[in-house]
């Protein structure tokens, strides 16, 4: 029961809900400027994320469900559920692509009983966000299905090479499904084919998602998530875009097996004289890459061989797929004190603020309580230091390491750094 | 209740009425004064065809009901009654109205799937036809590539996929489940997507009605639609089965949707003003349970037994809230009514998803588990398989790895006081760039370096240009519908001559994707590994190889090009060096991709072949 307890000693749920505006309360006297950067910092503030590198499949074959069912027409969020579950799907679509380059996602819609395919498997981002868009003339109609849903999504799944994950994410707006058939056992063939399932509720909890949840994922029910409002919204959609770390409850049931993937890097030709057809789509072009295998031309990278079936991918890729499997240490704030031993951010050379005496802080402290009514204090030394290479950075720089570069600047200037990782490694 | 109202027929006056309840139902006009011998005028309802009424603007109040001849339903009769109370008109129009609407409707057959039109979901997708899929694995590899009419009926519904067909399979000779074999997944998409069923779902709240502008229902309403009322609504059934032959099949239903007992099935309120209809209003006070019970072999069960104590906790009123609303004494009847039937709805639908033939065994686990407190159950932890990152390198070679880095750190950084120096003077000293173009030899390099940059600069930004473009287009023979044709590059050759090199280009291409299958092994089982396959395949390359040159040569034939004005003084000399054909050197070059693919494919097969001793 310990991990119930929350932040001001209570159980989590006694945490009181802070919303921002709660915060913040207009009062004469004071400036909101100090307060409202501080503010702007804690946001950007990480949570606690768990940086032990995991096992995980980082070669990703997803299956992106919406609920486009009569209760996706709801304004409970702007303007209506539907609209706005597309725009962060098409968002999703980008960032999924962005941070696991070579995997693939399917888009499957629910809409009057039935399941549509709406996006074929495919590693092409733009043709899901085209139709995608497309999605916005439909009006949401009927209930939802899901098991015609998971069934549809199984089927897409099933032909996926073993070395690649198969994952279901389902965006659900019903409290309800209305099936054809018993889908406790389409759940328990999802078991057998290994398909997890994720699910984002936007209205409530579902025992029925609840149980899908947990039986595909041994035992976790984690990854069910029910919305409180749209930023929590788009946070849960965004966890879905790190790839899912192995259990080593998984482990006992299935065989741990690792198998060697076969992939080819291919090379750029470039024909300035006269085009030629492209093996992937028979189009008259300049230039492309060539399969090491088969010598084809293809259009773009990554993707699989049309001619041979050999993976092709750059290694690039490879390396951008691979910051999931080294995640970044996050940086510990630095606590306030009077004096402090950097001046600068390293990353971007902007200046810290300067120290402050433990008798100015407690007056600090006692006027933002007394202006502000604040339980929380903002007070801050704006540092945040990389717990290998010790440099300190300001928050914008952190944010930037963690989110876009997934390296940290100080270490990748130390020449013989300490936790860099390399790739040799055990296990993939 | 029919519908009367004062009129008068040839100057005399009367009543006018309508008998629906009669069998058939007409219109009835009966003089008042029954001492003068004026004959009853009779209009069955059913040959009524028109009906038109004096505008409001005019004094006149006249109805002239237009049917057909008793006799021959050719010639039509016109009828015309007037009014001294327009009121009384206007009830009576209207009612008339509505039963020459009922007559014009017509039930939509069950509305076949758009084809092509993936992002449409259908309110009813075609049921059975391909067999329903059961949860598991009737989609294996097997039973699709066994199923020839879902393949007949992917290749109509997607015509490029059928190209590829004709091509390789029907043309090239390509065995069917070789060419299926690497479209599992577009048979099995197929067969999901066609095969779908809907679950039960309350059938009347998607039923919509219409109101037109000249006063007619509008209903659409499928096959499927009807099936499901006559399931979830027995009532409804019953009344069709003792109506319908009387009433035509489209009057049944536009009746029933303007009855009180579609709008209390549908679970709304119904006032006491709300017209209705006259025959299938009276199946309201059939008890509906005792239908339903008739309906179903097995008793409701009825326990034998209370259980007190769950009594106890469960009795709502001492929970502080209200009772539930059904249970309220003081509630409007209507409303219990409405929400009993919903509440025996859903309990039905629920009822039908319950699975049959579960063993006991089953059935007691399953309450069991209900019984048990989820939500308290403590959560399991989770734990994940950690990697184990080496800092330094492999074991093996770590040591020597480091060495060198460090010897190369040294060597930087014994370099590095004297770089320092250096450095020192390169900002002191002032830089001269105009020295780049003041030395000729140093010009020259330089612009050609320009040039080339520039050059590789334009190649690149027009390959990228053209990799955006061409990512949208999904492939030729993917079957995967195409969303959005870029053009190609424009090209010298005529588009007809285009289409012929492209169709060669994708034909080879997919014996080129089968040989590979097969050749590298990637399919793991199945057919692969089959070197008699393999040496198929080999020979329809070697073919491919020949259409290449062959459709080559075509292009080239039908494109001549006219000899040059300078050529042409000497005929022996034109003949002998043969004309540099642009057309030919292009199609060459277009195809240039797919004959190197034909090449190293064919070469491998061969050197692998002799690897092994074997012979070709
Ligand atoms: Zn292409
Ligand atoms: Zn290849
Ligand atoms: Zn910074
Ligand atoms: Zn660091």
């Amino acid at each position: 029961m310990e991990e119930l307890k929350g932040a001001n000693g209570g159980y989590a749920w006694e945490d009181e809900y802070q919303r921002s505006w709660d915060i913040v309360k207009e009062d004469d006297g004071g400036s909101l400027e100090g307060i409202v950067t501080s503010l702007v910092e804690a946001r950007k503030k990480r949570f606690m994320k768990n940086v032990t590198p995991f096992q995980r499949g980082i070669i990703r074959t997803m299956v992106l469900v919406v609920d486009l069912s009569s209760s996706m027409q709801e304004k409970d969020l702007r303007p209506n559920r539907a609209s706005i579950t597309i725009s962060y799907a098409i968002d999703f679509v980008g960032e999924f692509f962005d941070q696991n380059p070579i995997s693939q996602l399917g888009i499957v819609v629910m809409r009057s009983g039935v399941a549509t395919l709406v996006s074929d498997v495919s590693g092409n981002p733009q043709s899901h966000i085209d139709n995608l868009r497309a999605l916005r003339k439909l009006e949401p109609k009927g209930d939802p299905s899901l098991q015609n849903a998971l069934e549809m999504s199984k089927g897409l799944l099933l032909h996926v090479a073993s070395h690649c994950t198969r994952e279901v994410l389902i965006i659900f707006g019903s409290l309800l499904t209305s099936d054809p058939g018993d889908i406790h056992k389409t759940i328990l063939s999802l078991v057998v084919s290994k398909i997890r399932v994720r699910v984002i509720g936007l209205t409530a909890q579902v025992a029925i998602c609840a149980e899908m949840v947990r039986k595909t994922n041994f035992g976790d029910s984690s990854l069910y998530g029910v919305i409180l409002n749209e930023t929590h919204y788009k946070e849960l959609l965004m966890n879905a875009v790190t790839p899912l770390a192995i259990s080593n409850q998984s482990l006992a049931e299935t065989a741990p097996g690792f198998s060697l993937v076969e992939m080819g890097f291919p090379s750029r030709i470039s024909e300035t004289a006269s085009p030629s057809f492209c093996s992937c789509h028979s189009k008259l072009t300049y230039g492309g890459y060539v399969c090491p295998q088969c010598l084809s031309k293809i259009c773009s990278l990554p993707t699989v061989c049309p001619c041979c079936q050999l993976m092709l991918i750059l290694s690039t890729h490879l390396a951008r797929s691979y910051h999931h499997l080294f995640p970044l240490k996050t940086y510990v704030e630095v606590p306030v004190l009077t004096n402090y031993d950097t001046e600068f951010c390293f990353g971007c050379q902007i200046a810290f603020p300067a120290g402050v005496t433990p008798l100015e802080a407690q007056v600090l402290k006692a006027k933002e309580e007394a202006q502000w009514g604040m339980k929380k204090h903002m007070l801050t030394s704006s540092r945040y230091r990389c717990p290998d290479c010790q440099v300190s950075f300001c928050i914008d720089c952190d944010v930037f390491s963690h989110d876009v570069l997934h390296n940290c600047m100080g270490c990748e200037s130390i020449r013989e750094s300490p936790s860099k990782p390399t790739l040799s490694v055990n296990a993939i | 209740m029919s519908v009367t109202g004062a009129a008068a027929y040839k100057k005399r006056a009367g009543m006018l009425s309508i008998q629906e309840e009669l069998l058939p139902p007409i219109l009835v006009w009966k003089s008042i004064d029954s001492s003068v011998p004026v004959p009853v005028v009779e209009l069955p309802l059913r040959t009524l065809t028109n009906l038109q009424a004096t505008p409001v603007t005019l004094e006149k109040m006249m109805l002239k009901v237009v049917s057909k001849g008793p006799e021959d339903p050719e010639t039509l009769v016109t009828t015309v009654f007037s009014f001294n109370h327009r009121p009384t008109m206007n009830n009576i129009r209207d009612a008339l109205q509505q039963i020459i609407s009922r007559q014009k409707t017509v039930i939509q057959p069950g509305l076949s799937p758009a084809p092509g039109d993936a992002t449409q979901a259908n309110d009813a997708p075609a049921n059975g036809s391909l067999g329903t899929f059961s949860s598991t694995d009737s989609l294996t590899e097997a039973k699709l590539l066994r199923n020839h009419t879902l393949q007949q009926k992917l290749l109509r519904a997607q015509p490029a996929l059928f190209t590829a067909f004709q091509e390789t399979v029907i043309k090239g000779g390509l065995h069917p489940d070789e060419f299926w074999s690497t479209r599992i997944h577009l048979l099995r998409t197929f067969a999901l997507e066609s095969s779908q069923r809907r679950g039960p779902y309350n059938v009347l709240s998607t039923i919509k009605t219409v109101a037109t502008s000249d006063n007619q229902v509008n209903v659409s309403i499928s096959i499927d639609k009807i099936q499901a009322i006559f399931e979830q609504y027995p009532v409804v059934r019953k009344a069709y089965d003792e109506n319908v032959p009387k009433l035509s099949e489209g009057e049944f239903w536009t009746r029933f949707f303007c009855s009180k007992l579609f709008r209390k099935l549908k679970g709304e309120k119904i006032g006491v003003y709300d017209k209705g209809d006259l025959i299938l209003d009276k199946y309201c006070l059939i008890n509906l349970d005792y239908l339903e019970k008739e309906d179903e072999e097995d008793e409701e069960h009825i326990p034998r037994f209370l259980d007190l104590e769950g009594n106890k906790d469960d009795n709502s009123q001492k929970l502080g809230n209200g009772p539930d609303v059904t249970m309220k004494g003081d509630n409007n009847p209507e409303i219990v009514l409405i929400l009993r039937s919903m509440n025996k709805l859903s309990t039905k639908i629920v009822s039908n998803c319950v699975p049959h033939g579960e063993t006991f065994e089953e059935l007691e686990k399953e309450k069991e588990e209900e019984l048990e407190f989820k939500d308290l159950e403590e959560t399991q932890p989770m734990s994940y398989i950690e990697l184990h990152v080496n800092s330094q390198h492999n074991s093996n070679s770590s040591k020597t790895d480091t060495e060198v880095t460090i010897a190369d750190a040294d060597k930087v950084d014994a370099g590095l006081p004297e770089f320092k120096e250096k450095m020192k003077d390169y900002f002191t000293t002032e830089l001269d760039l105009t020295e780049l173009y003041s030395a000729p030899s140093r010009k020259r390099s330089a612009e050609e370096a320009f040039k080339d940059t520039i050059q590789m600069i334009k190649a690149n930004t027009k390959q990228l240009k053209q990799t955006w473009n061409v990512t949208s287009v999904e492939s030729l023979f993917s079957g995967v519908s195409v969303v959005n044709v870029t053009t190609d590059i424009d090209s010298s050759l005529p588009d007809a001559d285009l289409e012929t090199l492209r169709l060669t280009q994708a034909t080879s291409m997919e014996f080129l994707k089968h040989f590979w299958v097969n050749f590298t092994n990637r399919k793991g089982v199945s057919a692969a590994g089959n070197p008699a396959m393999v040496r198929k395949l080999y020979a329809s390359l070697k073919k491919c190889q020949e259409r290449v040159e062959s459709s080559i040569q075509l292009v080239a034939a039908q494109n001549p090009v006219k000899p040059e004005p300078e050529t042409e003084k000497s005929e022996g000399e034109a003949v002998e060096k043969p004309v540099d054909n642009v057309h030919e050197r292009h199609a060459r070059d277009y195809m240039g991709s797919i004959s190197r693919s034909l090449l190293v494919a064919i070469d491998s097969y061969e050197s692998a072949v002799k690897k092994v001793g074997g012979v070709l």
